[in-house]
Order: structure tokens, then sequence, then C-alpha cells
């Protein structure tokens, strides 16, 4: 089958991979198993500095799992992964954290019990530990700067009006942009985002794409999502990487990769004549 | 209501009504329930140190009888046979064994185990202390250590003999006052909420940067620490140590006072302590029917006060003009006695 040549796979999705000494996040010959079930197989993946970089394919094409390898949330079954050329393979998600790394989940998770304001305000808390500022441990509230540092990313990001309300009680919208904020909080400098506007309403998207957009620029991030939504994956993404059965089989420009083929099929079925 | 605006003022009026309470207790009542008072001070310390791990950390315990049991024996067997050691001395060694204990439960199970299962291995570490001490000579074996005597407390420049009077039971307050206020400080600063984080979404306060199996680790020990302390003090005021105290039934004890009392609270097992001394005293002349009447009365408060006395209080306050929640879930779950 076309789509299982390895040689022609492998020779695809590496060679637009960007030269090394721009990279962030790297991933290379990655394998993760599920017990008997291959899930990635030999995946290669780079994060530069500066792009936002965006892993497609269709449900169960290993995208969640990719993700949580690259993050530190599960570790690979082989191969490497390095964060600014360290390798992390067997470090687990807070270590990554502590090097620059910022995520999201696909369902939102924040503190559900805690006000907005709490969330974010312990980010912050978790931030200054990581950086080893202990400074107000013996004070019981929280240092006036992180509320009103909390209070600045919660009016960023347009939470400013329910930051007294609790977690558990957010519309889905509110609380994805809370968990960004959490994330921001912990001043990355990688931002991964799975699937950042998966059950939202078309407004909602539009809205938390622009967000998205403004966010990174303005924090100079990098960025690495999953995302379902052609639509977002092309407005936001400056490289994509096609995922298909555990294997990257396409990576390069939005425009080269949307010309692919290979992504048509994926996408549309052989048969088909336009994506 | 914020956990990172505390305000303690109404922790402070609390302890201070409970401290004058206690301090002026000998001046008005007998014997008996001075004893008792002492009881329910160390029962304090055991509650509220088993309900930071469980309330605060999410890491749940039913074997903290093995802490309070190891700070009992490790005194006992110390004034006993040790007498040249200072007292804080003693109760620094003890309180240190209880630590140890602890980090070596939480090395072994905590990391490969939680919730329920690791619940279970601390029940089964608990009937293997259990079994030790029953079997050790020099800790008397099925007949414990009787004759523990109250030391005198060296402080350098003044020494106080806590044998004479009522002075073992001032100390005994002061100590338990002082441990509650350390437990309620790591309870609401930054450390808490760190640990609320962890207890509240394990996911999430490790993408934070946070390492949950250290911070759990430092939960338990902290609260193994405590209990070990309660078990220290307890030694000298019964002045005998059975092995009954690392018996199963006194892990349930901190469990009953924490729900009974509302464990979403830090004072919450403070509440369940002084109620269950109440409940004690009332039906100690009840032979017979005394557990009976004491399990059934625990049973239907917790049955129908699934957030204990201090939430079912909480839960009145915010309906009938109280401060507003925002949420529509009880607040409780969150909130830090304040």
């Amino acid at each position: 089958m076309t789509l299982h040549n390895e040689t022609s796979l492998a020779s695809r999705a590496a060679g637009a991979l960007p030269a090394h000494g721009s990279t962030l996040l790297q991933a290379r010959d990655v394998f993760k198993n599920y017990g008997p079930i291959k899930v990635l197989k030999n995946v290669n993946l780079d994060l530069a500095q500066g792009e936002r970089h965006v892993v497609i394919g269709p449900n169960g094409a290993g995208k969640s799992t990719l993700f949580k390898v690259l993050s530190g949330e599960l570790p690979p079954t082989s191969g490497t992964i390095t964060l600014r050329n360290e390798d992390v393979s067997t470090q687990k998600g807070y270590r990554r954290v502590r090097k620059g790394v910022g995520r999201s989940f696909q369902v939102a998770r924040v503190f559900l019990e805690m006000t907005a304001l709490d969330n974010v305000a312990v980010s912050i808390e978790a931030r200054e530990a990581n950086c080893g500022r202990n400074g107000g441990f013996l004070a019981l509230s929280t240092p006036r700067a992180i509320i009103d540092e909390a209070l600045g990313l919660l009016s960023d990001l347009g939470l400013y009006a329910v930051k007294d309300t609790q977690g558990a009680v957010l519309a889905h919208g509110d609380r994805k942009r809370l968990e960004l904020a959490m994330s921001l909080a912990l001043k990355p400098k990688i931002l991964m985002l799975d699937e950042p506007t998966a059950g939202m309403s078309p407004t909602d998207r539009a809205a938390a794409v622009n967000l998205i957009d403004r966010i990174v620029r303005d924090n100079q991030l990098s960025l690495l999502l999953t995302e379902h939504d052609m639509g977002v994956v092309f407005q936001l993404g400056t490289r994509l990487s096609v995922l298909h059965y555990g294997e990257v089989v396409v990576s390069g420009e939005p425009d080269v990769v949307r010309a692919d083929p290979l992504v048509r099929e994926i996408y549309l079925g052989r048969k088909s004549g336009h994506a | 209501m914020s956990i990172t605006t505390v305000r303690p003022l109404s922790f402070f009026l609390s302890l201070a009504a409970l401290l004058v309470v206690a301090l002026l207790l000998p001046h008005f009542a007998n014997r008996g329930i001075i004893f008792l008072a002492g009881i329910v001070a160390i029962n304090i310390v055991f509650g509220i140190a088993f309900n930071f791990a469980f309330a605060k950390a999410g890491v749940l315990s039913f074997g903290h009888a093995m802490f309070f049991a190891v700070g009992a024996y490790a005194t006992g067997y110390m004034t006993i046979n040790q007498d040249w050691m200072p007292f804080l001395l003693i109760l620094l060694v003890a309180v240190s064994a209880g630590a140890l204990l602890a980090i070596v439960t939480a090395l072994l199970a905590l990391r490969r185990a939680g919730g329920v299962s690791f619940a279970v291995i601390t029940l089964a570490l608990g009937a293997l202390i259990h079994v030790i001490i029953t079997k050790t000579t020099v800790l008397g074996r099925n007949d414990g250590l009787a004759g523990i005597a109250r030391p005198p407390l060296d402080l350098g420049v003044v020494s106080i003999p806590l044998g004479v009077g009522d002075n073992y039971y001032y100390f005994l307050i002061v100590t338990c006052a002082l441990a509650v206020l350390l437990m309620w400080g790591l309870w609401s600063n930054r450390f808490g909420r760190s640990l609320q984080a962890v207890k509240s979404d394990p996911a999430r306060a490790d993408f934070l940067g946070i390492d949950v199996d250290a911070k759990r680790l430092q939960a338990f020990t902290i609260s193994g620490t405590m209990a070990a302390l309660s078990g220290a003090l307890f030694a000298p005021w019964a002045q005998i140590v059975s092995p009954e105290v690392a018996l199963w039934t006194q892990s349930t004890m901190p469990v009953l006072f924490a729900l009974l009392g509302g464990s979403a609270f830090f004072l919450g097992p403070a509440v369940g302590a002084i109620l269950f001394g109440f409940l004690d005293y009332g039906t100690r002349t009840m032979v017979g029917v005394s557990d009976l009447l004491v399990g059934g009365l625990l049973l239907a408060v917790v049955l129908a006060v699934p957030g204990g006395i201090l939430g079912m209080l909480s839960t009145l306050w915010n309906r009938f003009g109280g401060r507003r929640n925002n949420g529509a879930t009880p607040v409780a779950t969150s909130e830090v006695h304040q």
C-alpha cells in the first residue's frame, strides 16, 4: 500500500526538518507501544524557535499519544526526546515544565473547586517555587504581586468577570481559556495545546484562534498543537506534520502539505480528486 | 471562598477559646474530666495529622495507629529505660521515629499505589507493627509498658517537674496547641495550596511543574510525624502503653474525627474529637451498650451530614444570609477554615 511505503514516508517526513541549531523540542525515532499495539512508529518531529507546528491526522492516528510522549505524560517505548538539546526522554512532565514547557489537555483540566483567580495564582506560585524563589513561604496569603499578575492574565484572556467563579461551573470555553491562562502563568517557551478548540462553537472557535494567535505572538512562544479543524490548522500553523497510523507521513509548510496527494488520500480516500 | 487570601482571625479565636477552656479546666473539673480533656487534646492533634494527608493531599491512610504507637512506645521505652535523656530529646527521638516510619512507608508504597490501594497497604503495615510490638520483649509484648513516668522538662535555665500536680497537663495542652498552629500554617500557606493542587488534579499539578510524588511524600511524612507526636504525648499522660494503640481500631479514630467534624475543614477533626470526647464521657457508665450507642450516633451523623458538623454549619451559613458562593457546588471541598 502506498501509505506504508516506509522509504518514501521517511524521506517525505524527514526531508523538511528544520536546522538542528534552532530546534527547541525534538523527537527522534520515537516508538510507543500499548502492550502489543504499536501506537507510534519511528516518529521524528522538530519544533523550532518561534515555529507554530501543528500535528494533524485522522482519529486514532496517535496524535494524543504523541502529545503525551512529547510532554512527558508518557515515556516513549524507545527513541529520544530532547528539549533544548537535553535528553528528557525519561523525565516526567513536571521536569519538562520546569525547562519551559506549558501544556493544555484535550479536555481542559483546571482545579475545579478553586476560583479562576486561585487557579492562576496557584500556577504562578508553582512557577515561583520551580524557579527556586521561595520567598513568602511563611506568608499565609498569596503575595499581592502574584494576585495582581494573576488578575492581569485573567483580564488579558477575557476572564476577569469570572475571576471569583469556581472552575467546576465555568463554561466550556472559559475553562479552556483558564487552562491557557494557567499555562501562560508558567511563562513557558513552548506552548503545547491538545485540540484547543475541541467542542467549541464556530464563534468561540474563531475567538479562540485569534486569542492563541495573539498570545503566541505577544509572548514570542513556540507552539505545538494537535487539531482536527482544518480552518484552525491553516490559520495557526506555520508547519504541519501529518500523523497516520502512528507514523509522520508528511511534514512541511502548510501549502506543501495541503497539496500533498498522500494527505488528500488520507483525509478523502484514494479515489478522491481534491482535498 | 478564595484559598489565596487567608483570614486567620476566626482560626485564632477558635484556638484561643479552646486553649482558655483547656487551661482553666483544672480549676473546676475533677481528675477524670481533666484526664479526658488531655486525651481529647491528643486526639485533636492525631485527627488533624491524619486529615492533613487525607484532605489536603488526597493521601488516605488506614494505618495511622502505627505512627501513634511508634511515638507512644518510643517515649515509654526511653522514659523507663533511658532516664538520663532529657524529656525534649525523648520527644524529638520519638517524633523522628514516626517521621522515619512515614518516609519508609511512603517510599515503599506511595509511588506504587494510590487511593484505596495505598490505604490497604498502610492497614497491612499497621497490622505488622502491631504484631512486632506484641512479639517484642523490651516493649512488654502483650502487656505493653506500664509505670511510665512524667520526667522533668529541662529548659536549661529552669526545670519544670511534669510529674507534679497538673504540670504535665499544661505542657500537653500547650504542645498540642503549638502542633495545631504549625499544621494550620502548613495547611494554609503556599505549600498547602500546592498540596491542594495535587489532590484536586494530579495531572494538572504535574504540568504546573509540581512534583506530585514528592508533595504526597512530604504531606504523608508531616502527617505521620504529627501522629507520632500525639502518641509521644499520650504515653506519659496515660502512664501506660498497650498494644491496643497499634491496633486497626486506633487507626479508625482519626478517620471518625475527620468525618464527624468535617474533613474539608482544618478544624473539622478537632470538632470531631471534642464531640467524640463528649460521647465517650456521656456513655461511660453504659457498660455493654456504650460502643453500640457511640457507633450508632457516629453512623447517623456521617450518613445524615456527609460534610460533617462544620460542613453542615457552612451550608447553613451560605444558605441563610451568609456569604454567597459563586459556584453551584459546595465550597467546603476546598475551604480553609479561617
